[in-house]
């Protein structure tokens, strides 16, 4: 169906590769956001980005309030976090992260009052207010991309004066099967995103935006379209249904032509892209002094009775939502984010945070038997970075980490395409991330190393 | 709700569906009309032809995943195609037994081993078992091969049995219907050796064209293209008892097409090859670069090569018949079947691309040039040993590397 809408907008743009999953949306895309119950206990952790881990600021028995910040940034490339209840601090608790390890989270036992911290929650009158200005208060907001990598947003905004930006790209794609949020949000509040969009290309000092929505949403492209009309900076443009269309570098590729160069980010091709949920966060925080303290998630899948989207408090615990929705007995898989490039998880004893944009429950799980890699090339073909993933599992299988380095391994962006369309089922991506990881070790060891050789001198 | 217990595996989490045994079982279904219409053709000893280089090859196959301990394979569908595959590239005559053996045949096990010996059955078996034993799971089973197996089983039974496996061949004028009473063995030569043989005599001036030779003293300076032509009718005039198909050589095309000639069962319905080929194709199983290179580059090469058709004058370019190229032989089977077979064939698109072009090239340079009358064979198994070669040189370029940055605007 969505191929047919696609075709009466005429040819559509789209980058090489990829490939067409059955995107399940119609489990929770006519389901309004929703407030989320809000819980007695949240749980902030202070990882919840890429990048250095928070330091607590609060302790045990203090009270704070909404928006106040609990965990300052360790570092540039990091972003603090917030109470996002009123309360009391219960306590600082080694909790499961999605990555499988524990970090530490602040613990705020909810008052029920929602009692905002002074200045939050305002409207501001940000029009004199410079790039700096902007990029000052996104980054105290906290914001982290939250499409789900979750890279620190003000981080994005500082783009050195040798990288200029010329187009500033908000993601409306929302490519991961199953995931409804981004969409929601577009029919919604167009309006925050549109607002969010000009604080960016102001933040940035760049006069060109796109709106990329994806051609399964049709209504989300009119509605955008609608509340863009007459305005000299912003159009919207509709892509082709295609895995992984809103995954950074292919969007940039189908929007531009221009390739982001291996190891670069965007910035190096003059791009930027923020997703639309990071957007309106943006609105938010800078129009009305509001830190980012909760988030669209969608609750969906076979595995849950009734598919919801989601407004949910950060360190809301996902079984409060879970509670919510229902979830079939017999569930097989539980994963936090799509089902390309989520996380599998072993337990629901996890919190929401700024990256958590869905969470999917599977009745089914692969037997995780394969075979021998039998050349059929169809990972070559759908691989968006042009690597030749087969070869690049072989490789790792065998341990020839380096080998795979000189093959591009790093290059890979784990979109899980080629694992889709293995006849073998191999792991290609778990082994393509082992190669990844042994790479890192290895050369932090070798650094390791070095620095003693020179202490040694 | 933590009772459950949650499957833990890096994403992704779906699949679209497509696997290894489907793939193979759906080649094989492809592959099937063929094989029927060559047991139409030819009878009962093709029938046998295929049972026995199947029933080899999944047997070999069973038998050597028990031995080495490892999950046995034969489920995928991979040894019966490559047991299809065999079959169909080598003379179903193999197993045809010459009347002295039926009429001595008697009700005993000593006659019935004879009898096995006679009618060569233990050739295809031979054949199936090496190429499941030395040609795939020797080096490690699906996917880790380096020739294709049903090549390699022929490259072995042609080297092992020579004269039986080149010599003996269907006479599909004598087969008689719809009885088939007689299912006549020549131990002429198919289309392609007769016209080679032709071409070698005539380069002799030996044979037909001896100087000597009854009724042409005149053209002991034939011309090499009116030549040519006389070699071309011969072997219509030899090969066919029909006069309608004598005088109508386009009647003579629809038998190669649609497989009533001398040959080996693959060599049959070149029709349904083209029609299973594009079904392939259109399933994705395999890339439509491999086949139409490659029979693009025999059927182009097979026409134009200079041949030296008389003894004496310079060699004749142009002077190929390039429906007779692209019909006769294995071309069909070997360019839609077995050239692209996935596991020995190369991985990137423009890697298809010269592996077709090499195999067009080598079959046409063996088919005009070459010992043998036919070359599909042998230039499949040397691409295949090219394709690391080719794949190393065709990597497609990397996202974001080897591009200008002031080139992307």
């Amino acid at each position: 169906m969505a191929h047919a809408v696609a075709k009466s907008y005429g040819t559509l743009k789209t980058f090489p590769g990829g490939v067409h999953p059955s995107d399940r949306k119609e489990l929770s895309r006519d389901c309004p956001i929703e407030d989320a119950p809000i819980p007695e206990r949240v749980y902030i952790p202070l990882s919840q980005h890429i990048g250095a881990p928070c330091k607590p600021v609060v302790e045990k028995g203090d009270t704070v309030r909404m928006g106040q910040v609990v965990g300052e940034a360790g570092g540039f490339v990091s972003a603090p976090v917030h109470a996002s209840v009123s309360g009391t601090v219960a306590g600082i608790e080694e909790r499961i992260h999605i990555f499988g390890a524990k970090v530490p989270c602040v613990v705020i036992d909810n008052d029920g009052r929602d009692q905002w911290f002074e200045g939050c929650n305002q409207p501001v009158d940000y029009s004199d207010w410079d790039h700096d200005a902007i990029r000052g208060k996104v980054r105290q907001a906290g914001l982290a991309g939250m499409g789900g990598a979750t890279f620190p947003t003000h981080v994005k905004f500082s783009p050195p004066p040798e990288k200029p930006i010329d187009t500033v790209i908000i993601n409306g794609v929302e490519c991961e099967p199953y995931l409804t949020c981004d969409y929601r949000l577009m029919l919604e509040s167009p309006q925050r995103i549109i607002d969010g969009a000009e604080i960016i290309l102001r933040a940035v000092r760049c006069n060109r935006c796109i709106i990329a929505v994806e051609a399964n949403k049709p209504d989300a492209y009119e509605v955008m379209r609608e509340y863009v009309s007459g305005h000299d900076k912003i159009s919207v443009e509709m892509l082709e249904v295609k895995y992984p269309q809103g995954a950074e570098k292919q969007l940039i590729k189908a929007l531009l032509g221009r390739e982001v160069p291996s190891g670069g980010l965007p910035m190096d091709v003059g791009a930027l892209v923020s997703n639309v949920g990071t957007t309106a966060a943006v609105y938010d925080a800078v129009a009305l002094n509001k830190p980012l303290i909760e988030r669209l998630c969608t609750v969906t899948g076979e595995g849950v009775e009734r598919p919801s989207n989601f407004l949910a408090r950060i360190g809301t615990p996902l079984t409060v939502l879970l509670e919510k929705t229902g979830m079939r007995p017999g569930a097989k898989k539980f994963i936090l984010g799509g089902p390309m490039m989520g996380l599998a998880q072993f337990t629901t004893d996890l919190v929401v945070i700024k990256g958590t944009s869905g969470v999917l429950v599977l009745m089914e799980a692969d037997s995780g038997e394969y075979e021998n890699c039998i050349r059929c090339g169809r990972c070559v073909d759908a691989c968006p970075t042009y690597l030749i993933p087969s070869e690049l599992s072989i490789l790792a299988e065998a341990g020839e980490w380096e080998a795979a380095k000189e093959k591009n391994v790093l290059d890979c962006i784990e979109c899980g395409v080629c694992a889709y369309v293995c006849p073998a089922r191999r792991p290609i991506v778990h082994l393509i991330k082992l190669a990844k990881a042994e790479l890192l070790r290895m050369k932090k060891e070798f650094e390791a190393k070095k620095k003693a050789a020179e202490a040694k001198e | 709700m933590s009772e459950t217990k949650f499957t833990v595996s890096t994403s992704p989490h779906i699949r679209d569906g497509e696997n290894i045994p489907r793939i193979m079982w759906r080649v094989n279904l492809v592959l099937a009309p063929a094989a029927i219409i060559g047991i139409i053709f030819f009878g009962w000893p093709a029938a046998v032809m295929l049972a026995l280089c199947i029933g080899g090859s999944v047997g070999a196959e069973a038998l050597i995943r028990k031995l080495v301990r490892k999950k046995v394979t034969v489920g995928d569908g991979s040894a019966f195609l490559t047991g299809l595959l065999l079959a169909m590239c080598v003379s179903p005559m193999i197993v045809y037994p010459s009347s002295a053996v039926v009429q001595r045949y008697t009700p005993s096990l000593g006659s019935a081993i004879a009898t096995v010996f006679a009618m060569n059955l233990y050739v295809p078996l031979l054949g199936a078992f090496f190429a499941i034993a030395f040609a795939k799971q020797m080096f490690g089973g699906l996917g880790n091969n380096i020739w294709n197996p049903a090549l390699a089983g022929r490259a072995f039974m042609l080297a092992a049995y020579a004269l039986l496996v080149t010599g003996v061949w269907p006479n599909i004028e004598k087969i008689k219907y719809p009885g088939r009473e007689e299912v006549a063995a020549t131990t002429g030569a198919t289309i392609r050796a007769e016209r080679k043989k032709l071409i070698a005599l005539s380069r002799a001036g030996e044979g037909p064209f001896a100087p000597g030779a009854a009724a042409r003293e005149e053209d002991a300076k034939a011309d090499p293209t009116e030549r040519m032509k006389e070699i071309d009718s011969m072997v219509i005039e030899r090969k066919v008892a029909d006069p309608k198909v004598k005088q109508n050589k386009w009647l003579w095309y629809g038998r190669l097409l649609i497989g009533y000639r001398d040959g080996s069962l693959g060599e049959t319905c070149g029709l349904w090859l083209i029609i299973g080929g594009i079904i392939l194709i259109a399933l994705r199983y395999i890339d439509w670069r491999i086949p139409v290179f490659f029979i693009g580059t025999a059927v182009f090469l097979g026409w134009l090569l200079p041949v030296r058709v008389v003894g004496g004058t310079s060699p004749l370019w142009m002077a190929g018949d390039p429906l007779f190229e692209l019909l006769s032989g294995g071309l069909l089977l070997g360019a839609f079947f077995m050239a692209t077979d996935m596991v020995t064939s190369p991985i990137t698109k423009k890697g298809k691309v010269i592996f077709g072009v090499g195999c067009g090239l080598l079959t046409a340079l063996i088919r005009v040039y070459g010992g043998y009358p036919e070359g599909v064979c042998y230039a499949i198994l040397l691409m295949n040993t090219a394709v690391p070669l080719i794949d190393r040189f065709t990597r497609p370029r990397v996202f974001g590397t080897g591009l200008e940055p002031s080139k992307q605007t």
